[in-house]
């Protein structure tokens, strides 16, 4: 196994290198056969990737301790799916699985049927080779998977027992599908500028996978705030720590060019802008593992530190520097035939404003996330920055930008009236001012968490006439009925209502962060058997704490019955788990969740007298966190199914087709 | 250092040959692709997608988010884009256009939006 394991690796490296070289060979001397041998490289990549992960999976499964990598993150007794989700627990494994979703995405891409015959393909598969090459460089010298002990160790170190949550299972595989899906339209994009074609081709061609990348980067970001709520015990699910920025970051930038895309589309313009977005959000994924790798900043993402994140810093650093090259080499033919705003009330012009609102929420995050190294730099010492400064300059911009999403919709594409936009804006601005006012007469006093509120009303209001005044005017033109108007209307647009699902979606949960940033409450007590904490309308009794055996774990627990307003909820477990293979403790939280809030209880400590001691939080709205999420999923996958497009007629005008 | 298993080698050497064959033999295949023709631009891309525009502006408008005036301008500015586009057709086809071209170029326009509306279920 150890041979074969090893080989895929090297050979891997061996085919990325003699891919990318007989490719580029193929370009500049117009042979196909060449292409179409490098081709062949990339499926033998593929495979060579798909065995290397295999073979660690079967590694991992049969617990074959005298490999590094299984003694580092499994031991015997630990349940299979978490050996096999051991996978992606350490750098060497994680890299290799994104080196796998890097090879299949170039299979796919190389044989398209859409693409079939395109001139671009060898530019672009040359550039995801050379991510390709970097990548089983990696794991061929650096972070090698398959490194054997010299000793065989009886057992192995076991897994931390953080990551034997069910969020973890997926968080890590989504967040990677996200990051390597943006290395796509990157690639996309500088073959096009390498190729002097200036159209919007490259943007219809990877239309569905930067969504679907934007889709799985979501998907990352929300599995990470699930699991840090139910798993790290301190009630939060977001603490702007440097890695949870590091996966923010690309997603505002991958949201902003989404958006802005649709004005090339139309209009034609802002071209440099968005090349400009994809090359930072490409480069932001790299930058995002250069801080998970590194160790230069504190985090609870503890992979071993190595001089792995300055591979990926140089490596960073020389696509970007080869990227801006590219595209000011090309500046002047970008500038030119680039459309113009015709006036400020317009849908682009909406667009623009939540394309500065995005880039600057990711600058400010880009900034306080740096700021340590910066402060150390300039001053010598480290100097964190803290939640209060994220929030702080977030918060206004979130609320910024959920204003300009309540407008969007009212808005018309090259140009609105603004009477019409007045007219439009009347009825949701009355409702949105009556939900505010009813907000402070039932006791809401804090002024933010109102406009907050204010302006979600409106973005719903907005939204909801959106739906109906499409209906409205496709019954004036169809005389259908108001449920198949609906479900015409959407279908046959699910781009633009696709998008909406996902505005909805992020009203949702700005709802949940409002409400639990602003109202939560929380109390931490020391209480005797048989006594009870109580905490706004609930009445926790202190029961019953005893301890079991799972496994070669201890688990300590409380039993504790929960009433809200006298009636009981039923009884719960916190607990406390000590590992048989891990020094740190952790604690498994009871979370009586409802639409209006979650009662979170924790077991903190207790005393050998029966004492415990309990922190207890109601977190109000949190459930709309996770019903916009998924409200996100199911938006995101309505507007890329089924593939119907408007203008997918690709154009190759002004395109080379020497080789293809 | 763990010992080498036949099996273990014999997997390597069928990757090692299995991805050779895969690089080397497009190298060898003397007609490879060579029948193949290249695409070229879909010069009804153009139209299609003023047609689209079009169609969205007559949404838009039919959603109170575009004035009467505005509606009129730019319902006239892509009309006669495509005007003028199926001028040029017409110009290049070997039978020439009736005596009043500009009102079949028109009338043409009106035929080719509700085609294209039925064709896309009216696209909005």
């Amino acid at each position: 196994m150890y041979l074969f394991a090893n080989a895929t690796i090297y050979i891997g490296l061996a085919l990325a290198i003699y891919s990318l070289l007989i490719m580029t060979l193929g370009i500049s001397t117009k042979n196909q056969k060449l292409v179409n041998s490098g081709k062949g490289g990339v499926i033998a990549l593929f495979v060579c990737a798909g065995l290397a992960m295999s073979s660690l999976f079967y590694l991992l499964g049969s617990s074959q301790f005298q490999y590094e990598y299984v003694r580092d993150y499994t031991s015997s007794e630990l349940p299979v799916i978490y050996k096999l989700t051991a996978l992606w627990a350490g750098n060497a494994g994680s890299l290799l699985l994104w080196t796998f979703f890097l090879t299949l995405y170039m299979m796919m891409i190389t044989f398209s049927r859409k693409m079939n015959g395109n001139p671009m393909i060898p530019y672009i598969i040359s550039i995801l080779l050379a991510n390709a090459v970097f990548f089983f460089f990696i794991l061929g010298f650096v972070a090698k998977p398959f490194l054997l002990l010299d000793q065989i160790p009886t057992e192995g170190k076991g897994l931390n027992p953080m990551l034997q949550n069910p969020g973890m299972i997926i968080h890590p595989v989504t967040l990677y599908l996200g990051y390597v899906g943006l290395s796509v339209p990157f690639a996309f994009a500088m073959a096009a500028l390498i190729m002097k074609n200036m159209d919007d081709f490259w943007i219809k061609m990877t239309r569905r996978w930067t969504i679907i990348a934007w889709l799985f980067l979501s998907l990352g970001n929300i599995f990470g705030g699930q699991w840090a709520y139910v798993e790290l015990g301190w009630g939060g699910y977001w603490a702007w720590d440097p890695v949870e920025n590091a996966s923010f970051m690309p997603w505002l930038t991958a949201t902003a060019f989404l958006h802005s895309v649709m004005i090339q589309e139309r209009k034609n313009m802002l071209k440099v802008w968005n090349i400009s977005l994809i090359i930072i959000s490409y480069a932001l994924t790299l930058f995002g593992t250069f801080l998970v790798r590194s160790g230069v900043l504190t985090s609870v993402h503890a992979f071993a530190n190595s001089n792995l994140g300055l591979y990926f810093l140089i490596f960073m650093g020389i696509a970007v520097i080869m990227a801006l090259y590219v595209l000011m080499s090309r500046y002047n033919l970008i500038k030119r035939s680039a459309g113009e705003f015709t006036s400020f009330a317009s849908k682009e012009s909406s667009f623009l404003i939540n394309n500065l609102l995005l880039v600057g929420a990711a600058f400010a995050v880009f900034w306080g996330t740096i700021f340590p190294l910066v402060s150390e730099a300039v001053r010598g010492t480290k100097v964190t920055v803290g939640t209060p400064f994220f929030n702080k300059v977030e918060a206004p911009i979130l609320l910024s930008m959920m204003f300009v999403m309540a407008v969007c919709p009212l808005l018309a594409w090259q140009r609105s009236t603004i009477k019409n936009l007045r007219e439009n804006f009347l009825l949701p601005a009355i409702v949105a001012v009556i939900a505010m006012i009813l907000m402070v007469v039932l006791g809401m006093t804090k002024a933010w968490a109102v406009i907050g509120y204010g302006v979600i009303a409106l973005l719903l209001v907005t939204h909801y006439l959106e739906f109906y005044r499409g209906v409205k005017a496709r019954r004036k033109m169809t005389k259908e009925n108001p449920l198949l108007a609906l479900y015409r209307l959407t279908v046959k647009n699910r781009r633009r209502y696709g998008g909406y699902l996902v505005h909805l979606g992020i009203a949702c949960i700005t709802m949940g962060i409002i409400g639990s940033q602003n109202y939560d409450v929380q109390t931490m007590k020391t209480i005797e058997l048989g006594k009870s904490i109580e905490i706004n309308n609930y009445r926790i009794n202190y029961d019953k704490l005893d301890q079991k055996k799972e496994g070669i774990n201890d688990i300590v627990y409380a039993q504790v019955t929960v009433f809200k307003d006298g009636k009981r909820l039923g009884s719960y477990e916190p607990e406390k788990v000590f590992y048989g293979h891990w020094d740190q403790p952790s604690s498994e939280v009871a979370i009586i969740s409802s639409f209006k809030e979650d009662l979170y209880i924790v077991l903190s400590a207790w005393e050998d007298d029966g004492r415990a001691t309990f922190i207890v939080k109601v977190n109000p709205m949190m459930s709309w966190l996770w019903i916009g999420s998924f409200m996100i999923v199911i938006g995101s996958l309505f507007a890329v199914w089924n593939g119907r497009y408007q203008n997918v007629t690709p154009r190759y005008t002004g395109v080379r087709r020497e080789v293809f | 250092m763990q010992d080498i298993s036949i099996i273990s080698m014999v997997f390597t050497a069928v990757l090692v040959l299995g991805c050779l064959f895969l690089v080397l033999s497009p190298l060898f295949k003397w007609d490879v692709y060579l029948s193949l023709g290249t695409k070229t631009a879909d010069p009804s891309s153009t139209k299609e997608a003023l047609l689209t525009t079009l169609n969205e502006i007559e949404f838009e408008y039919k959603m109170d988010k575009i004035s009467d005036s505005d509606y009129k301008v730019l319902k006239k500015q892509y009309e006669s884009q495509i005007a003028s586009m199926m001028k040029e057709e017409e110009q290049a086809s070997p039978i020439q256009a009736d005596k009043d071209l500009l009102a079949e170029v028109e009338r043409e326009i009106e035929e080719t939006m509700q085609t294209y509306k039925k064709k896309k279920g009216e696209e909005k």
